[in-house]
């Protein structure tokens, strides 16, 4: 009871975190009101920035403990930045939560709806009991890590040791996460990893669906409440292998689930945004953070997310009808898959056997 | 064409449920109609062209075999969560929703897409899905038993311990040190072709799970000529398997039982 106890402690961190770091890329890019949709782009770039840390630690073979004592510092000069951003730039945290001009009860009720139905999907995939082979691999990947000290040397599933370090995860620092706040908190990994991970893909997921919702009928909380009444139905009743909605609530704390319920949304909505204004450098550089900080979490969006840019931008490209725009439109998309060519030829090279760190 | 039909093959998971594929045929139609009515061609010719460069680029055979070969990989299912159904289904609908102007219709309308969505749909509320293992680690008292024992028996640091595949799948979880005798695609071959496949492969895991998954009496030499190749030094068998008295000629040592398994040391040689 205390671990789980503990595990509702751990979501409210991890978000703070993502909200903390959210602001951190936010403010000094000129917003001035830190919303929920920011929380999203501290998630990309939380991951973002550990990957920065991990990748080179795992290619050097080095052990976990040494990412541990890193990250720590790290998410130390965060929380100092965070408090120098706050003090110069004066933008309030958790401005979000401020109602002007007296609470609308329609309101509140309207998101305490939202929060309530969040919160019963949260209890029903709490007491799911799924169990596969993926589900024995992610969270032997985490218990190795902690029980080893090592990072992809001893195959996550078996325990065997590996020839050479497994590139196909190896590039994504999310279980590496789940290791770290084990290690730190000393909850068990599948506490963690189905408790914490999971929640946390769930509510990002919605935030997701209720700003997506926003964007569509233009701030009209009536509609993006039915816009999101409807899609938790459809991820309730349209439950089958494959689907998102399959990993959302019987797999939300694998990688996979992140990738198709927040990766890709995250992408939608930015998408939309940038369909109104295409010359918005904001939206641009958030979907850059995003695209860049989709492998960091999922591996399984190194193609697709840039396969999505490329689609996007020349659909724009194709009605712009102005070679200039056009190929200022390239640039931003060639900018935002950047990352993701590096580690698509860095992962191409591993599996034609060139690219190889022997254990 | 076997990237197109991998996803072909993914696809026809959301065919049985027809509704979502109707839902989403009726709501694509929706937006068409809605943006023309409210002179939006723009974004009507974002999606026609969205959806052809789609086609172009991605959701064809050549394009998905060699974005398979470029990853490695056979799994194309996850490009179909590019597509966003369920967003466009839940756009479509609120639209048509708030389009009825009595409260009556919008009340009709929502209830009809919900009994569409329960009485078609694969609904997540099923028993299997939402009832308690019995604790919040989801970790089945049988196999903390089972790694107790192994864990006071041990005398290596990374014992190789070969059981049925409920257990094994869960072991490391709760003991990263314990190192799985039989793999995963060794276990998926075994799923796919069965144990008497003639001149199949992995002969020593077939023989291993010959005993703990079906307790069936393979001759002791052989059995033991597994074991030792396969360096197990562990094997969990379930008692309703019946192989007690055979485990025990096979000279293996029985060192702990829980409330359904025995737990045998492989001695060494």
């Amino acid at each position: 009871m205390i671990e789980f106890i503990q595990c509702v402690g751990m979501i409210m961190v991890q978000l703070a975190v993502f909200y903390g770091l959210g602001y951190l890329v936010s403010v000094p890019a000129g917003e001035t009101k830190i919303g929920l949709k920011n929380m999203v782009l501290g998630f990309f770039c939380y991951f973002l920035c550990m990957d920065v840390i991990t990748v080179p630690l795992i290619m050097l073979k080095q052990s976990f403990s040494l990412v541990v004592v890193l990250w720590l510092v790290v998410l130390g000069i965060f929380l100092g930045l965070l408090c120098w951003v706050r003090y110069k730039y004066k933008v309030k945290l958790f401005s979000f939560f401020q109602v002007k001009n007296g609470i609308s009860w329609k309101k509140l009720g309207l998101y305490g709806m939202i929060g309530l139905i969040v919160l019963i999907l949260l209890y029903l995939v709490a007491n799911q009991n799924y169990w596969g082979w993926d589900t024995a691999y992610y969270m032997g990947i985490v218990s190795t890590t902690l029980d080893s000290d090592t990072m992809f040397l001893i195959d996550g599933e078996n325990g065997r040791m590996e020839k050479y370090i497994g590139f196909r995860y190896a590039f994504s620092s999310f279980y590496m996460n789940s290791a770290f706040w084990c290690r730190v908190t000393g909850i068990s990994v599948v506490f963690f990893q189905k408790y914490v991970m999971g929640s946390l893909c769930i509510i990002l997921c919605f935030i997701l669906v209720c700003e997506l919702g926003k964007q569509l009928f233009r701030g009209n909380e009536w509609k993006m409440f039915l816009f999101f009444l409807v899609t938790a139905g459809l991820n309730l009743y349209f439950v089958t292998g494959y689907t998102t909605s399959d990993f959302l609530l019987m797999r939300s704390y694998e990688a996979k689930a992140f990738c198709a319920n927040v990766i890709f949304p995250a992408m939608l909505l930015w998408f939309l945004k940038l369909h109104e204004q295409l010359d918005s450098k904001k939206n641009w550089r958030a979907l850059m953070l995003i695209v860049w900080g989709s492998v960091p979490v999922s591996m399984s969006a190194i193609l697709i997310a840039p396969v999505m840019v490329a689609v996007f931008v020349l659909t724009e490209c194709v009605l712009v009808k102005d070679l200039k725009k056009s190929l200022h439109l390239c640039r931003n998309g060639a900018f935002c898959i950047g990352l993701n060519v590096v580690f698509l030829l860095m992962y191409f090279l591993f599996t034609k056997g060139i690219f190889m760190i022997r254990v | 064409m076997k990237g197109l039909s991998s996803l072909i093959e993914a696809l026809s998971d959301y065919l049985p449920q027809v509704s979502v594929i109707l839902l989403a045929v009726i709501s694509f139609c929706v937006l068409i109609v809605f943006k023309k009515r409210r002179n939006k061609s723009r974004d009507r010719k974002v999606i026609y062209w969205m959806i052809i460069l789609s086609v172009i680029f991605i959701f064809n055979n050549i394009s998905m075999e060699f974005m398979g070969k470029l990853t490695d990989s056979d799994t194309f299912y996850r490009f179909l969560w590019a597509v966003p159904v369920f967003y466009v289904i839940g756009y479509s609908m609120v639209l048509l929703i708030e389009k009825k102007h009595h409260f009556l219709s919008k009340c009709t309308l929502a209830v009809m897409v919900l009994l569409c969505m329960m009485a078609y749909g694969s609904s997540y509320m099923q028993e299997r899905n939402i009832s308690f293992v019995g604790n919040f680690e989801k970790m089945p008292e049988e196999v903390r038993a089972v790694c107790k024992v192994i864990e006071e028996n041990k005398n290596e640091e990374n014992p190789v311990c070969a059981m049925e595949l409920d257990l094994q799948s869960r072991v490391r979880a709760n003991n990263p040190s314990l190192v799985w005798a039989v793999k995963r695609k060794q276990y998926l071959y075994f799923e796919k072709y069965g144990y008497d496949y003639p001149n199949g492969k992995y002969v020593d895991a077939r023989n291993i799970l010959k005993v703990v998954e079906r307790g069936i009496r393979i001759d002791k030499d052989v059995f033991k000529a597994s074991l030792k190749k396969k360096k197990v030094d562990f094997l969990t068998v379930n008692k309703k398997l019946r192989v007690k008295e055979y485990l025990n000629e096979v000279g293996l040592e029985l060192v702990g039982e829980t409330e359904h398994y025995r737990v045998y040391h492989v001695p060494e040689e």
